[in-house]
């Protein structure tokens, strides 16, 4: 890749090994479900990386969208006492 | 400033660091002396000075302290404490059981659930934003601690923060434009793995500085955290919208089934 050989201009500092690169780049890829069923070899690193990326932008989108719904429900209904006990006895 | 770091850095140091902050005091008990003489003399002696430049080393020394020791996170809605110095890494492994167990979900929604009560409470209505950073800090309670990106997120002001930010991002896009076009090309020689793990380190809170190692572990946590926390909000949204329409006893049923 030639990745590997620009890495090396690197300051010492911040240098990364390729063995690292490649142990995150394998633990990622089992964390990622689009990736899980590919072979190792067959994905790049830049691209488990970009998916990763992705994957974590589209959580958190998702968590918007779900906050947006509950604002909106809470909003609407009105959850009196003795139904939030019920719940929250439920819940635990 | 120097005296606010110390302060917060004796507030911080567990009983072990009670000898530094015993020197400490005595320098300061010392200075104050010598300062006193040398006012009474009109003249800085070479020892003072010596010492002088001792205790603003110390000082240092207690302020480069402080980084390493975590702030004891600031929630304002409950009193959880969250012990900051018993951090223990956790494994790749225990993080996929950890927030797949059922356990942790019921924990979770139902913190959740308290929280949202009592904001709704407390304030009229909740924004999506709010309810959005309330479901992240109890996420990060959850975690208990034990994760870098958890402490970063209650580490972090609440919603007066984001407006901020905004108006920073406004003034960097203005300044871009006026600059020559051969700054963006030397920026294209960074390597693209190094660029998307910047990305990364951007996306996950708290992890901006963090070694390759390190930021594997935090990724798995966080995301397997968002993924629970997905559904669990998945579960409380669609147990509400069912309780809008059905009655009481529906209702039970449906939590049972959660």
């Amino acid at each position: 890749m030639s990745s590997r050989r620009s890495r090396s201009r690197q300051s010492g500092a911040s240098r990364i090994t390729d063995d690292q690169i490649i142990d995150l780049v394998s633990k990622l890829q089992q964390l990622i479900p689009e990736l899980r069923g590919r072979r190792p070899d067959k994905v790049s690193a830049s691209k488990v990386l970009q998916e990763t990326c992705n994957y974590i932008r589209s959580l958190h989108r998702e968590v918007d969208g779900l906050s947006d719904r509950l604002s909106q429900l809470l909003a609407s209904t009105d959850t009196d006492s003795d139904q939030a006990a019920i719940i929250r006895s439920l819940l635990m | 400033m120097k005296g606010i770091n110390v302060i917060k850095a004796c507030r911080l140091l567990i009983p072990v660091n009670r000898f530094y902050l015993f020197i400490y005091l005595v320098q300061k008990w010392f200075l104050f002396i010598i300062i006193r003489i040398s006012h009474q003399t009109k003249k800085i002696s070479i020892g003072s000075s010596f010492f002088l430049s001792f205790h603003s080393l110390f000082c240092n020394y207690f302020a480069s302290l402080i980084p390493n020791l975590e702030p004891s996170p600031v929630f304002k809605r409950r009193k959880t404490e969250v012990d900051p110095v018993s951090v223990h890494p956790i494994q790749p492994n225990q993080t996929m059981k950890r927030w797949r167990t059922k356990r942790e979900h019921q924990i979770y929604s139902s913190k959740l659930f308290q929280a949202l009560c009592r904001s709704r409470r407390t304030s009229s209505s909740t924004s999506a934003k709010e309810l959005h950073q309330t479901a992240d800090r109890v996420l990060s309670i959850t975690a208990k601690g034990t994760t870098r990106w958890s402490r970063a997120i209650l580490a972090a002001p609440l919603t007066a923060g984001t407006n901020m930010k905004k108006h920073k991002k406004a003034k960097v896009t203005v300044h871009t434009r006026l600059r020559k076009p051969v700054v963006n090309r030397e920026k294209k020689k960074l390597p693209v793995v190094e660029r998307k793990l910047k990305a990364l380190r951007r996306l996950v809170p708290g992890c901006r500085k963090l070694s390759c190692n390190n930021l594997l572990e935090e990724t798995s946590d966080y995301i397997a955290a968002l993924e629970m926390q997905v559904r669990a909000m998945t579960a409380i949204t669609e147990f509400l919208a069912r309780g809008e329409a059905q009655a009481p006893t529906d209702r039970l049923g449906s939590i049972g089934n959660m």
